[in-house]
Order: C-alpha cells, then sequence, then structure tokens
C-alpha cells in the first residue's frame, strides 16, 4: 500500500486561475454593460436561443493551460475567448472521474454512479429529455468521438427515455461506414482503441447492421456529404476531436440544433503516457473551441443568439500524489483531479469577467433550462445565475 | 470469509515462502478489514516474486502494525471498518485472488463515493506503518541517471525546466565519453555493493550487459523485451475486437505469466521475468511507446527495487500516426519522433527524481539528468546548489564529481 495524500487546495488552484487571467488578459472583470443589454434583448426570444455544451477534451491540468508555463498551449482560450465571455475559476467535479460516467453527470445534472465502464443509459434524464419534451422540439444532438458513448444522449427513466432523447453522432463509426469496416490498420488505431479500452465502456468494435445503415444515412441526409468528399476529407485530418469539429460544423450548417453537445478527447491520449501528445491534444482543444466559436458567430442561425459551455470533464492527476503518475492518468481523486473550469460566452453572458465561487459540472443542465426555457425537475446541481 | 477467519489452513495455495510469511503475520493480518488485507495479501501471495526491497519493507509495515497498542491498531483500522462493502466483493476468494477483490474494490468505491473515505484511511494507516529503513541495504547514497539520447533535440526547447530550481544546472556539457564513463559507474558501484536487484541499467535500445563476477547489474531494455510487448499487445488487441470492456482486459493482463509472453527470451531471471511482464501489462502506454515505457519503468524500478544505482538512457520513440494514416492505410512505420520523444523525455526525467525523493535516504541521493543533444544537464544532491546555473565547459564524470560521485 502506497500513501496518495499530497494535494494542493482546489481555491488554491482558482486563485492560481485568476491571478494568471488578470496578467495575461488584463483585468479581468470589466463588463461591457451596454453590450449585455443590447445583446440580451436580441434573443428575449427563447425560441430563437441556442446552446452548445462542449468538454474540453477528456481532462486538462492548470499546470499544461493556465499556469504560467502552460499558457502558451492555449493561446486561442486566452487571446480570443475569454476576453469575450464569462470565466469561472473553480468548477470542482465531486462524482466519479471516469469520462462517460462524467460527461453523463455533465448530461443529466446529477453525479451518476453507474459502472463507468459499461454502455449504459444513464438512470436520471438528460437535459435533452428535458428539452424535447417540455419545449416539443427535435432539435438535440450530441457529437461524441469515443466508443461506448452512443447512449449518452437520453436515459432509461421510465418518464423519459429514448423518445425524448438527442440524436448522438459518433464521428469515428461514421468514418467507419463511410469508409468501410475491418481497417484496423495502423498503430494509431491500436491507440484509439487502447484509449477506448483503458477508460472507455466496453463496447463491440463492429458495428451492426442497423448502426451502419444509420450513419450512411446521417452522411448523406443530414451532413449532406457524399462518403467520397467525408473520406477525402478525413484524410486530411489530424485527430478525431477535428473529425467531429468538421461533422459538427456541417450538423450546424444544416439542421442548426438548437441543443448541442460536443465531447472533445484527444488529450485523453495522455493515457497512453506521451507527454508531448497530450500538449498536443491541449493545444488541438484550444484550437478547435476557438474554430467552433468563430463559426457560431459567422452563422446567421447562430450569431447573436448562442451561449458557448466549455468546460473539462475533470482534470488530471498531480506529479507529485504517488497515487497516481502525474500527467497521465485521473485516478486519485485529488483536488487536482476534480477541479477544473468553465468559459461561457454568448448573448447573455458578461464579457471579460472571472468568477471565483464554486460551481459544479452537475450546474449545466439547470443552467442550460433556464437558457432555453425548461424544466429540469430531477437535477441536483443549480443554476448558474451569472450566465441567466 | 472475513479476516478473523483466518487460520494456518487458509494459505496452503501459497508458494513454501509467501506461506510462511502468511503465517507468521497471522495475527496481524486476522486484525486487518478485509479492503486492507486483501491488499497485504497481494503482495504476500506473489512474494516470490518481489524484489527485497519490497519484502522488507512489507515485514517492516506489518511489524510495526503488530507492535502498535491496540487502541491505536483499532484506531487506524475503523475508517476502513466504516467502508461498507457489497456481499458480492466480499464473497469473492480475497485469500487465493487478492488481485481481484482489489480490482472490483476501485470501482465500488468510486461509485459508492467512499474513494475518498478509502484514500485518507490509507494515507493514515500506512504513514504510522512507515519506519525507518534501517537495514544495511540502505545505506549509502543513491544516484539516478536519466540521460536523454542525442537524437532528441529540439531547438528552442528548454530542457529540466522543472528541475533545475532543485539543482545545478550545466549548459554546457562535454559528452565524449559520457557512455563509457556511465558504464564504468554502474560497474564500480556494483562491485563495491554487490546486492542483488541494487544496480539497474535501462535503456530504450539494446544494451550490452557487462559481466562481472558475483553479482552484476539488472538490464532492462525497451527493445529487447520486444517478445513480451507483442505478447500483451496481442492480448490486447483480442480484447478490444471481442467488445469486452476494460475491467475484463485488465484481468487478463493481471493473470499473465512470464511463460505466456516468452519472458524467457528476455531474462533468464524469473524475478525480472515477472517484473517486466508487468511493466508491460500493468504500465499504460508502455506497450506502444518507448518513452512511456522508459518513465514507468523508471519509476517501478525505484518504487519497488529501491535501487542503489539506477541509469536509464531514453532513446527515441516511434511517433503518433496521425488520424489520416488510419483512413488513407498507407503508413510508414517506426518512423522516430525526435521532438516528441524530447519532450517526453524531459517530464520522464522529472518523474523519475520526484519517485527517487519518495525513498528512503532520499536526502542523501544523487540526481542526474542529462540531455545530449541540448549537452545540459542538471545535478541534485545534498552537496549541490539549488537554483544555480553555470556555463562553464565540464564532462559528465567532472559534473558528477561536484556531487561526490567519482566514475573512475
Amino acid at each position: 500500500m502506497r500513501n496518495d495524500c499530497s494535494f494542493s487546495s482546489a481555491a488554491a488552484l482558482s486563485l492560481h486561475r485568476r491571478e494568471f487571467l488578470k496578467s495575461v488578459c488584463g483585468g479581468a472583470g470589466v463588463a461591457s454593460l451596454a453590450s449585455r443589454i443590447g445583446r440580451a434583448q436580441s434573443t428575449r426570444d427563447l425560441r430563437a436561443r441556442k446552446v452548445v455544451i462542449v468538454t474540453f477534451g477528456g481532462g486538462a491540468r492548470d499546470v499544461e493551460t493556465f499556469a504560467p508555463e502552460g499558457q502558451r498551449n492555449i493561446p486561442h482560450l486566452l487571446g480570443e475567448l475569454i476576453p469575450q465571455g464569462m470565466f469561472f475559476t473553480q468548477v470542482v467535479n465531486r462524482g466519479i472521474l471516469g469520462h462517460y460516467v462524467a460527461t453523463a453527470s455533465i448530461a443529466t445534472g446529477v453525479y451518476e454512479t453507474f459502472n463507468n465502464f459499461v454502455a449504459d443509459a444513464p438512470p436520471n434524464p438528460t437535459v435533452f429529455e428535458y428539452y424535447r419534451r417540455d419545449r416539443r422540439r427535435a432539435d438535440a444532438w450530441v457529437i461524441a468521438p469515443s466508443n461506448g458513448f452512443q447512449r449518452i444522449g437520453a436515459s432509461n427513466h421510465p418518464e423519459y427515455g429514448t423518445n425524448f432523447g438527442a440524436t448522438v453522432i459518433q464521428p469515428k463509426q461514421i468514418l467507419a461506414a463511410a469508409a468501410g469496416q475491418g481497417r484496423v490498420n495502423s498503430e494509431v488505431d491500436y491507440l484509439h482503441l487502447l484509449q477506448d479500452s483503458y477508460e472507455m465502456p466496453a463496447v463491440q468494435s463492429r458495428m451492426t447492421e442497423k448502426e451502419n445503415d444509420f450513419n450512411q444515412r446521417l452522411l448523406a441526409s443530414i451532413l449532406k456529404l457524399s462518403v467520397d468528399d467525408f473520406v477525402q476529407h478525413a484524410k486530411t485530418l489530424n485527430s478525431p476531436d477535428e473529425l467531429s469539429v468538421f461533422i459538427a460544423s456541417h450538423l450546424m450548417r444544416n439542421v442548426a440544433p438548437s441543443l448541442l453537445l460536443m465531447t472533445l478527447h484527444d488529450i485523453d491520449v495522455a493515457h497512453a503516457g506521451a507527454y508531448s501528445m497530450y500538449l498536443e491534444g491541449i493545444q488541438r482543444a484550444d484550437r478547435l473551441c476557438a474554430r467552433l466559436w468563430n463559426y457560431i458567430q459567422t452563422d446567421p442561425e447562430y450569431k447573436d443568439r448562442t451561449t458557448l459551455l466549455i468546460l473539462p470533464d475533470f482534470g488530471r492527476d498531480a506529479d507529485g500524489d504517488p497515487g497516481g503518475n502525474g500527467f497521465q492518468h485521473h485516478r486519485t481523486g485529488g483536488p487536482l483531479a476534480r477541479t477544473t473550469w468553465l468559459l461561457a460566452l454568448g448573448p447573455t453572458v458578461r464579457q471579460n469577467a472571472t468568477i471565483d465561487r464554486v460551481l459544479e459540472p452537475i450546474d449545466i443542465v439547470p443552467t442550460v433550462g433556464g437558457l432555453l426555457g425548461f424544466e429540469t425537475p430531477m437535477v441536483q446541481g443549480h443554476p448558474i445565475s451569472e450566465i441567466l | 470469509m472475513t479476516p478473523e477467519a483466518l487460520d494456518t489452513g487458509s494459505f496452503d495455495r501459497y508458494s513454501p515462502s509467501a506461506k510462511a510469511i502468511a503465517l507468521r503475520y497471522l495475527p496481524e493480518l486476522k486484525r486487518l478489514p478485509v479492503a486492507v488485507v486483501a491488499s497485504f495479501l497481494d503482495q504476500i501471495s506473489a512474494w516470490d516474486w518481489r524484489f527485497p526491497a519490497e519484502r522488507r519493507q512489507l515485514r517492516s509495515q506489518l511489524d510495526a502494525f503488530a507492535a502498535l497498542p491496540l487502541s491505536e491498531a483499532n484506531e487506524l483500522t475503523a475508517e476502513f471498518s466504516r467502508i461498507t462493502l457489497p456481499a458480492e466483493i466480499t464473497k469473492l476468494d480475497w485469500v487465493n485472488a487478492p488481485g481481484v477483490l482489489l480490482r472490483r474494490l476501485t470501482p465500488y468505491l468510486w461509485s459508492s463515493q467512499q474513494i475518498d473515505r478509502y484514500r485518507t484511511a490509507a494515507a493514515m494507516l500506512i504513514d504510522r506503518l512507515s519506519m525507518p529503513d534501517g537495514s544495511p541495504e540502505t545505506a549509502g547514497r543513491r544516484l539516478v541517471i536519466v540521460t536523454l539520447s542525442d537524437k532528441l533535440a529540439a531547438a528552442g526547447f528548454p530542457v529540466f525546466v522543472k528541475l533545475r530550481k532543485h539543482g545545478l544546472h550545466a549548459t554546457q556539457v562535454d559528452g565524449r565519453g559520457a557512455d563509457e564513463s556511465l558504464t564504468k559507474l554502474l560497474q564500480r558501484r556494483t562491485i563495491e555493493e554487490p546486492i542483488l536487484y541494487a544496480h539497474w541499467l535501462v535503456a530504450s535500445e539494446a544494451v550490452y550487459e557487462t559481466k562481472l563476477d558475483g553479482v552484476a547489474p539488472a538490464y532492462l531494455s525497451y527493445q529487447a523485451a520486444e517478445p513480451v510487448r507483442r505478447s500483451v499487445l496481442k492480448l490486447m488487441e483480442r480484447a478490444m475486437i471481442s467488445g469486452s470492456g476494460p475491467e475484463v482486459l485488465r484481468s487478463q493482463l493481471a493473470a499473465l505469466t512470464p511463460a505466456d509472453c516468452e519472458a524467457d527470451r528476455v531474462s533468464t531471471d524469473s524475478l525480472l521475468q515477472h517484473f517486466i511482464v508487468d511493466l508491460f501489462a500493468n504500465g499504460s502506454g508502455t506497450q506502444i511507446y518507448s518513452t512511456s515505457f522508459m518513465q514507468w519503468a523508471g519509476r517501478e524500478i525505484l518504487r519497488r527495487a529501491q535501487p542503489k544505482t539506477l541509469i536509464a538512457k531514453i532513446g527515441p520513440r516511434v511517433r503518433q500516426r496521425p488520424f489520416n494514416e488510419s483512413v488513407t492505410a498507407v503508413a510508414e512505420r517506426d518512423e522516430p519522433d525526435y521532438p516528441g520523444s524530447l519532450v517526453d523525455g524531459d517530464l520522464a526525467a522529472y518523474y523519475t527524481w520526484l519517485e527517487s525523493e519518495r525513498l528512503p535516504g532520499a536526502d542523501r541521493g544523487v540526481f542526474l539528468a542529462w540531455a545530449a543533444g541540448h549537452r545540459q544537464a542538471v545535478l541534485i544532491g545534498p552537496s549541490v546548489p539549488k537554483n544555480v546555473s553555470t556555463n562553464n565547459w565540464m564532462t559528465l564524470p567532472q559534473l558528477l564529481e561536484t556531487a561526490g560521485v567519482f566514475s573512475s
């Protein structure tokens, strides 16, 4: 047995981020009230509002992001997005630090406790079900690159369930359907499989015929991409997260969903133990978040009516924690692994503001409910008043 | 079965040496909660494959527990007793397969939101049972050296930033003859203190094993361990294709034996065979990237063997295949990624130092990290100034001499 205790406090992490933002963003906290009022008025009609939630890629630590030595990895967050939004320095995840169950907790507003390694539907209703049942809408979507996330769009709650769930897109499966199966042909496949293997739910790696048909139809009728164009474009991409953002842009252009959850995941390559790849994953997630926000700002369906919420599902283990292996995993449950941040951008959000009070990832669902105007009766979290 | 029910017949399926240890500490094992006793039995049941330092440490912990006043012992275990475990876990055969219980215990503790309580209780218990190790094997100074090969270089990359404040940062190190010096240093230290598994050379590439009379250093090479690596990868591939999930895969990996992995082609030492299988089966990414293997191997050698000497030579790893290559199926194999390997190796050096700092006698130890491609090194030790930089030209042996380490 080993001694697992050597933590810094969550509050210290928060303070660290705040001080750093002050130095980088130049006195965050000065709001543009006129701008806020004007923009809020333009989106008073709840039916016109849209929300996009992005999980920042599988957990990144302060030392590689907001700490001085990490800033070079997130130039877009720091230079472009944070000045336009509200940054919450302290989001504490008190649940299970496994990607599927943690993302499910973000989606349900309840700390889920089911087995992270089984691809079960969450027991509590998801934000998509609340939205669709209450608002009688159908435009709720999830884009999740990881195998095993296929059931995150709907709970098995008897009053809700798949009839009200989100449509879940799994880009890797679409690619497999488009390019043909049996393509485990390189060590990068090994690596992706390895990631899924270590941290993702059990899942059949082969698609069923029904899934294959669904993905083919999705590509043609929803994303409006030919198989050839899609595969050709995939050849130009460096990672699954880039594929996800590519698909997101087509989905937004063709369907314009009002509620979209996208889980980035490249950062979780950290489990393979190569620090350089983990840093590249952070840099890519940073770049993709900016690309997504820029897309939102240029698409008339989204511009000035969309709230973008970016948050990691959780952090990663501290270097000094003997119970872990530093950046590689998120197994210790220490403060660094539990404490992350939230960046909110949009018409109801004050710009260039930093908030230090403690939030939890389960606060996202009631906040989205407040933004889009639906009830979230079974959540554990609380609305984030600063965003509403 | 509860720990109180353990008796002299409980360990009949253990090896003779493991059984002897279990029986020696039977009174103590009977007093521990099941979540703790399984952890101890996990180590005892594999007694034959534990390094001498591990055996010493385990005996020391159980001796310390035996010496505790009953009230204090009860206080230390009370927090564990408050952790509720379901029957499907407690009814497992935790005597003969303690690892199975431990693998089930962790996810259960997370899902039942008892993980923090367990961690806190474990930290208190281990702190209390950790006694200063006064055995002769721990006397003297530990020397840990991490080298990054000259191929690991990138313009403008600041090497060893995390280490610099802890020691002397030498910015102009002449690496000529360094490999030979390090080989001699390892030999000399092995001859001076001929203790089994006390002196190690681990490398990304093949190593030349020097034959010495009596005790020889332990050698480990990622390249030479290829048969084990391939065997583990095959098992992982089968598990992934079957879709059986991570928990089943972990159980399968934990059950791997040296015979399953052709480990006898890598080493004739049965303990080392088990250790090598552990590195690939329990490490994450060690099967794919040599830099991951080197970091994990360095950490595990320090943690488990607590060596007097560790020299870790980190070379380049293969590059990560970009996503598009999985689509095009046109792929060059085994192309190295030198800049990426430098970043990996730089952090591996830091993590190796962190691990060395956790060991008994860390305050006397000497640590050297050397980036040959950048001609820079950081030396850390009790007689070495902290957070100081020098641009004097010096060879690696000259630098080591400033910490009182002589290679010839």
